[in-house]
């Protein structure tokens, strides 16, 4: 099912304004029925909800959702534990296992009693897995932002208690993905928002620095930058593939990272500072890109596995149009 | 451009390269071919439902410019001397590709005039 056009306009309206009002992210998600609208369309509730959480540089559990309905298996899971490390090359063997060693992320622990779903790999390859949420232990990410809120945890699962292959974890890893693609292209708006107000009234040489030419040329790339992932972004839910929302997770974390920059250069020195909110946004760009695959790590096995004879895939194909 | 890629693919493969910083470079220039056609597709979307494209469409040319100049530069790096040296025909036409993508950001408005549009029109910045 897709959400019509002035229904997700209306639930666009509803979650920005309750994130202007100061709203925390655990009672928007319960206002707009999280759980339904990801259900009813996971493709416009992810971008629409993600980035504004972006924006706002909240932190929710609100991606366990979007992982759960791609994976839509039976049963009930309250939370999920993502993999430190997607790379494949990156994954150790663990051949002929008794146990298995669960090491990832929870984005929210709190209150979790029931199931976890675990994506861990398995032989090099990412499986989902049941773990009950007694047997795992749990402590702050801490790190470059420790407003994130996220959890390391780690626990021994029985090796059979795999509830999805490869190939179904791949898709929740992917929605997962473009889902935060969407909320580093928030953030990135938020640093645009931030350097754009501050260059139209603080004056240097006598007139604002918005009137100088590099802040002026600087601050339109920061916009097509953020435009074009979040462009990249839809045609990626619309292809529906891994390779796609790689690339989506990939360029957004690069432009991110780029847009933060820019900002960081024309606002200059009180954004360097720990309290100026552009330092926020640089942290949390930096968490999220590091989540689920950085860029540089995704852009590498695109790469690679194009070299090695992959399908360059057309992200847009002519029929799409 | 995606040609241009599969292209470079092929003469990568002959000269036996495919290590990390090849690979990197090599997607990063996909992300940037991959950014023009999601963008664009969205214009002509636009334009179909005969909805007219304002100031933001100096962004499609700015991505343009962007990934031309970047797929191009990659070829001319990871191809190293044959791309300077060798005159087989295949190599002139690099090159001559390569010569055509400096005027990526310059024909059609250049760089610097579709940016002042985006800071004017769609950032409201103060005008220089």
């Amino acid at each position: 099912m897709v959400m019509d056009e002035s229904t997700a306009g209306m639930l666009h309206t509803s979650i920005r304004g309750a994130f202007a009002a100061g709203g925390r992210a655990k009672e928007i998600l319960a206002m707009i029925d999280w759980v339904d609208a990801v259900e009813a369309d996971a493709a416009t509730a992810a971008s629409i909800y993600f980035a504004e959480q972006g924006r706002a540089v909240q932190s929710s559990s609100a991606l366990d959702e979007i992982v759960l309905n791609a994976l839509a298996l039976d049963g009930n899971y309250d939370t999920v534990i993502y993999p430190l490390e997607t790379d494949p090359a990156a994954l150790a063997p663990n051949v002929d296992v008794d146990a298995l060693i669960v090491r990832g992320i929870q984005l929210d622990p709190h209150g979790r009693t029931g199931m976890c779903l675990a994506l861990v790999p398995i032989n090099q390859m990412l499986h989902a897995i049941s773990i009950p949420s007694g047997v795992i232990s749990a402590s702050p990410v801490g790190g470059f932002d420790p407003e994130c809120g996220w959890s390391r945890v780690t626990g021994e699962a029985d090796p059979g208690s795999v509830v999805a292959d490869h190939v179904a974890s791949l898709r929740a890893v992917s929605a997962a993905r473009l889902a935060i693609a969407s909320e580093l292209v928030g953030v990135g708006e938020r640093a645009l928002a931030l350097a754009t107000a501050h260059v139209a009234t603080r004056k240097q040489f006598g007139r604002p620095l918005a009137t100088f030419a590099t802040t002026r040329y600087r601050l339109a790339e920061c916009w097509t930058w953020l435009t074009a992932a979040a462009a990249i972004v839809d045609s990626a839910w619309d292809a529906g593939t891994v390779e796609a929302a790689l690339t989506a997770k990939a360029y957004a974390g690069q432009a991110v990272a780029d847009v933060v920059g820019h900002c960081t250069q024309v606002v200059g020195a009180i954004a360097v500072t720990r309290e100026h909110q552009l330092q926020a946004c640089a942290r949390r760009a930096l968490m999220l890109d590091a989540f689920l695959g950085s860029c540089m790590s995704l852009r590498g096995q695109l790469g690679s596995s194009f070299l090695a004879g992959g399908v360059i895939p057309r992200l847009v194909s002519p029929e799409a149009l | 451009m995606l040609y241009r890629l599969e292209r470079l693919r092929e003469d990568l493969a002959t000269q036996g390269r495919n290590d990390t910083y090849a690979a990197n470079s090599f997607g990063r220039a996909y992300l940037a071919v991959s950014a023009l056609r999601a963008r664009s597709a969205q214009t002509v979307r636009r334009l179909s439902t005969s909805s007219t494209v304002g100031p933001e469409a100096s962004a499609d040319k700015i991505l343009l410019a962007t990934a031309e100049q970047l797929v191009l530069d990659t070829a001319r790096e990871l191809l190293g001397d044959q791309f300077i040296f060798s005159d087989s025909p295949a190599d002139i036409e690099w090159r001559a590709e390569w010569q055509f993508s400096r005027a990526a950001s310059i024909y059609g408005g250049a760089g610097e005039i579709q940016r002042a549009i985006l800071a004017d029109r769609v950032l409201q910045l103060p005008k220089e």
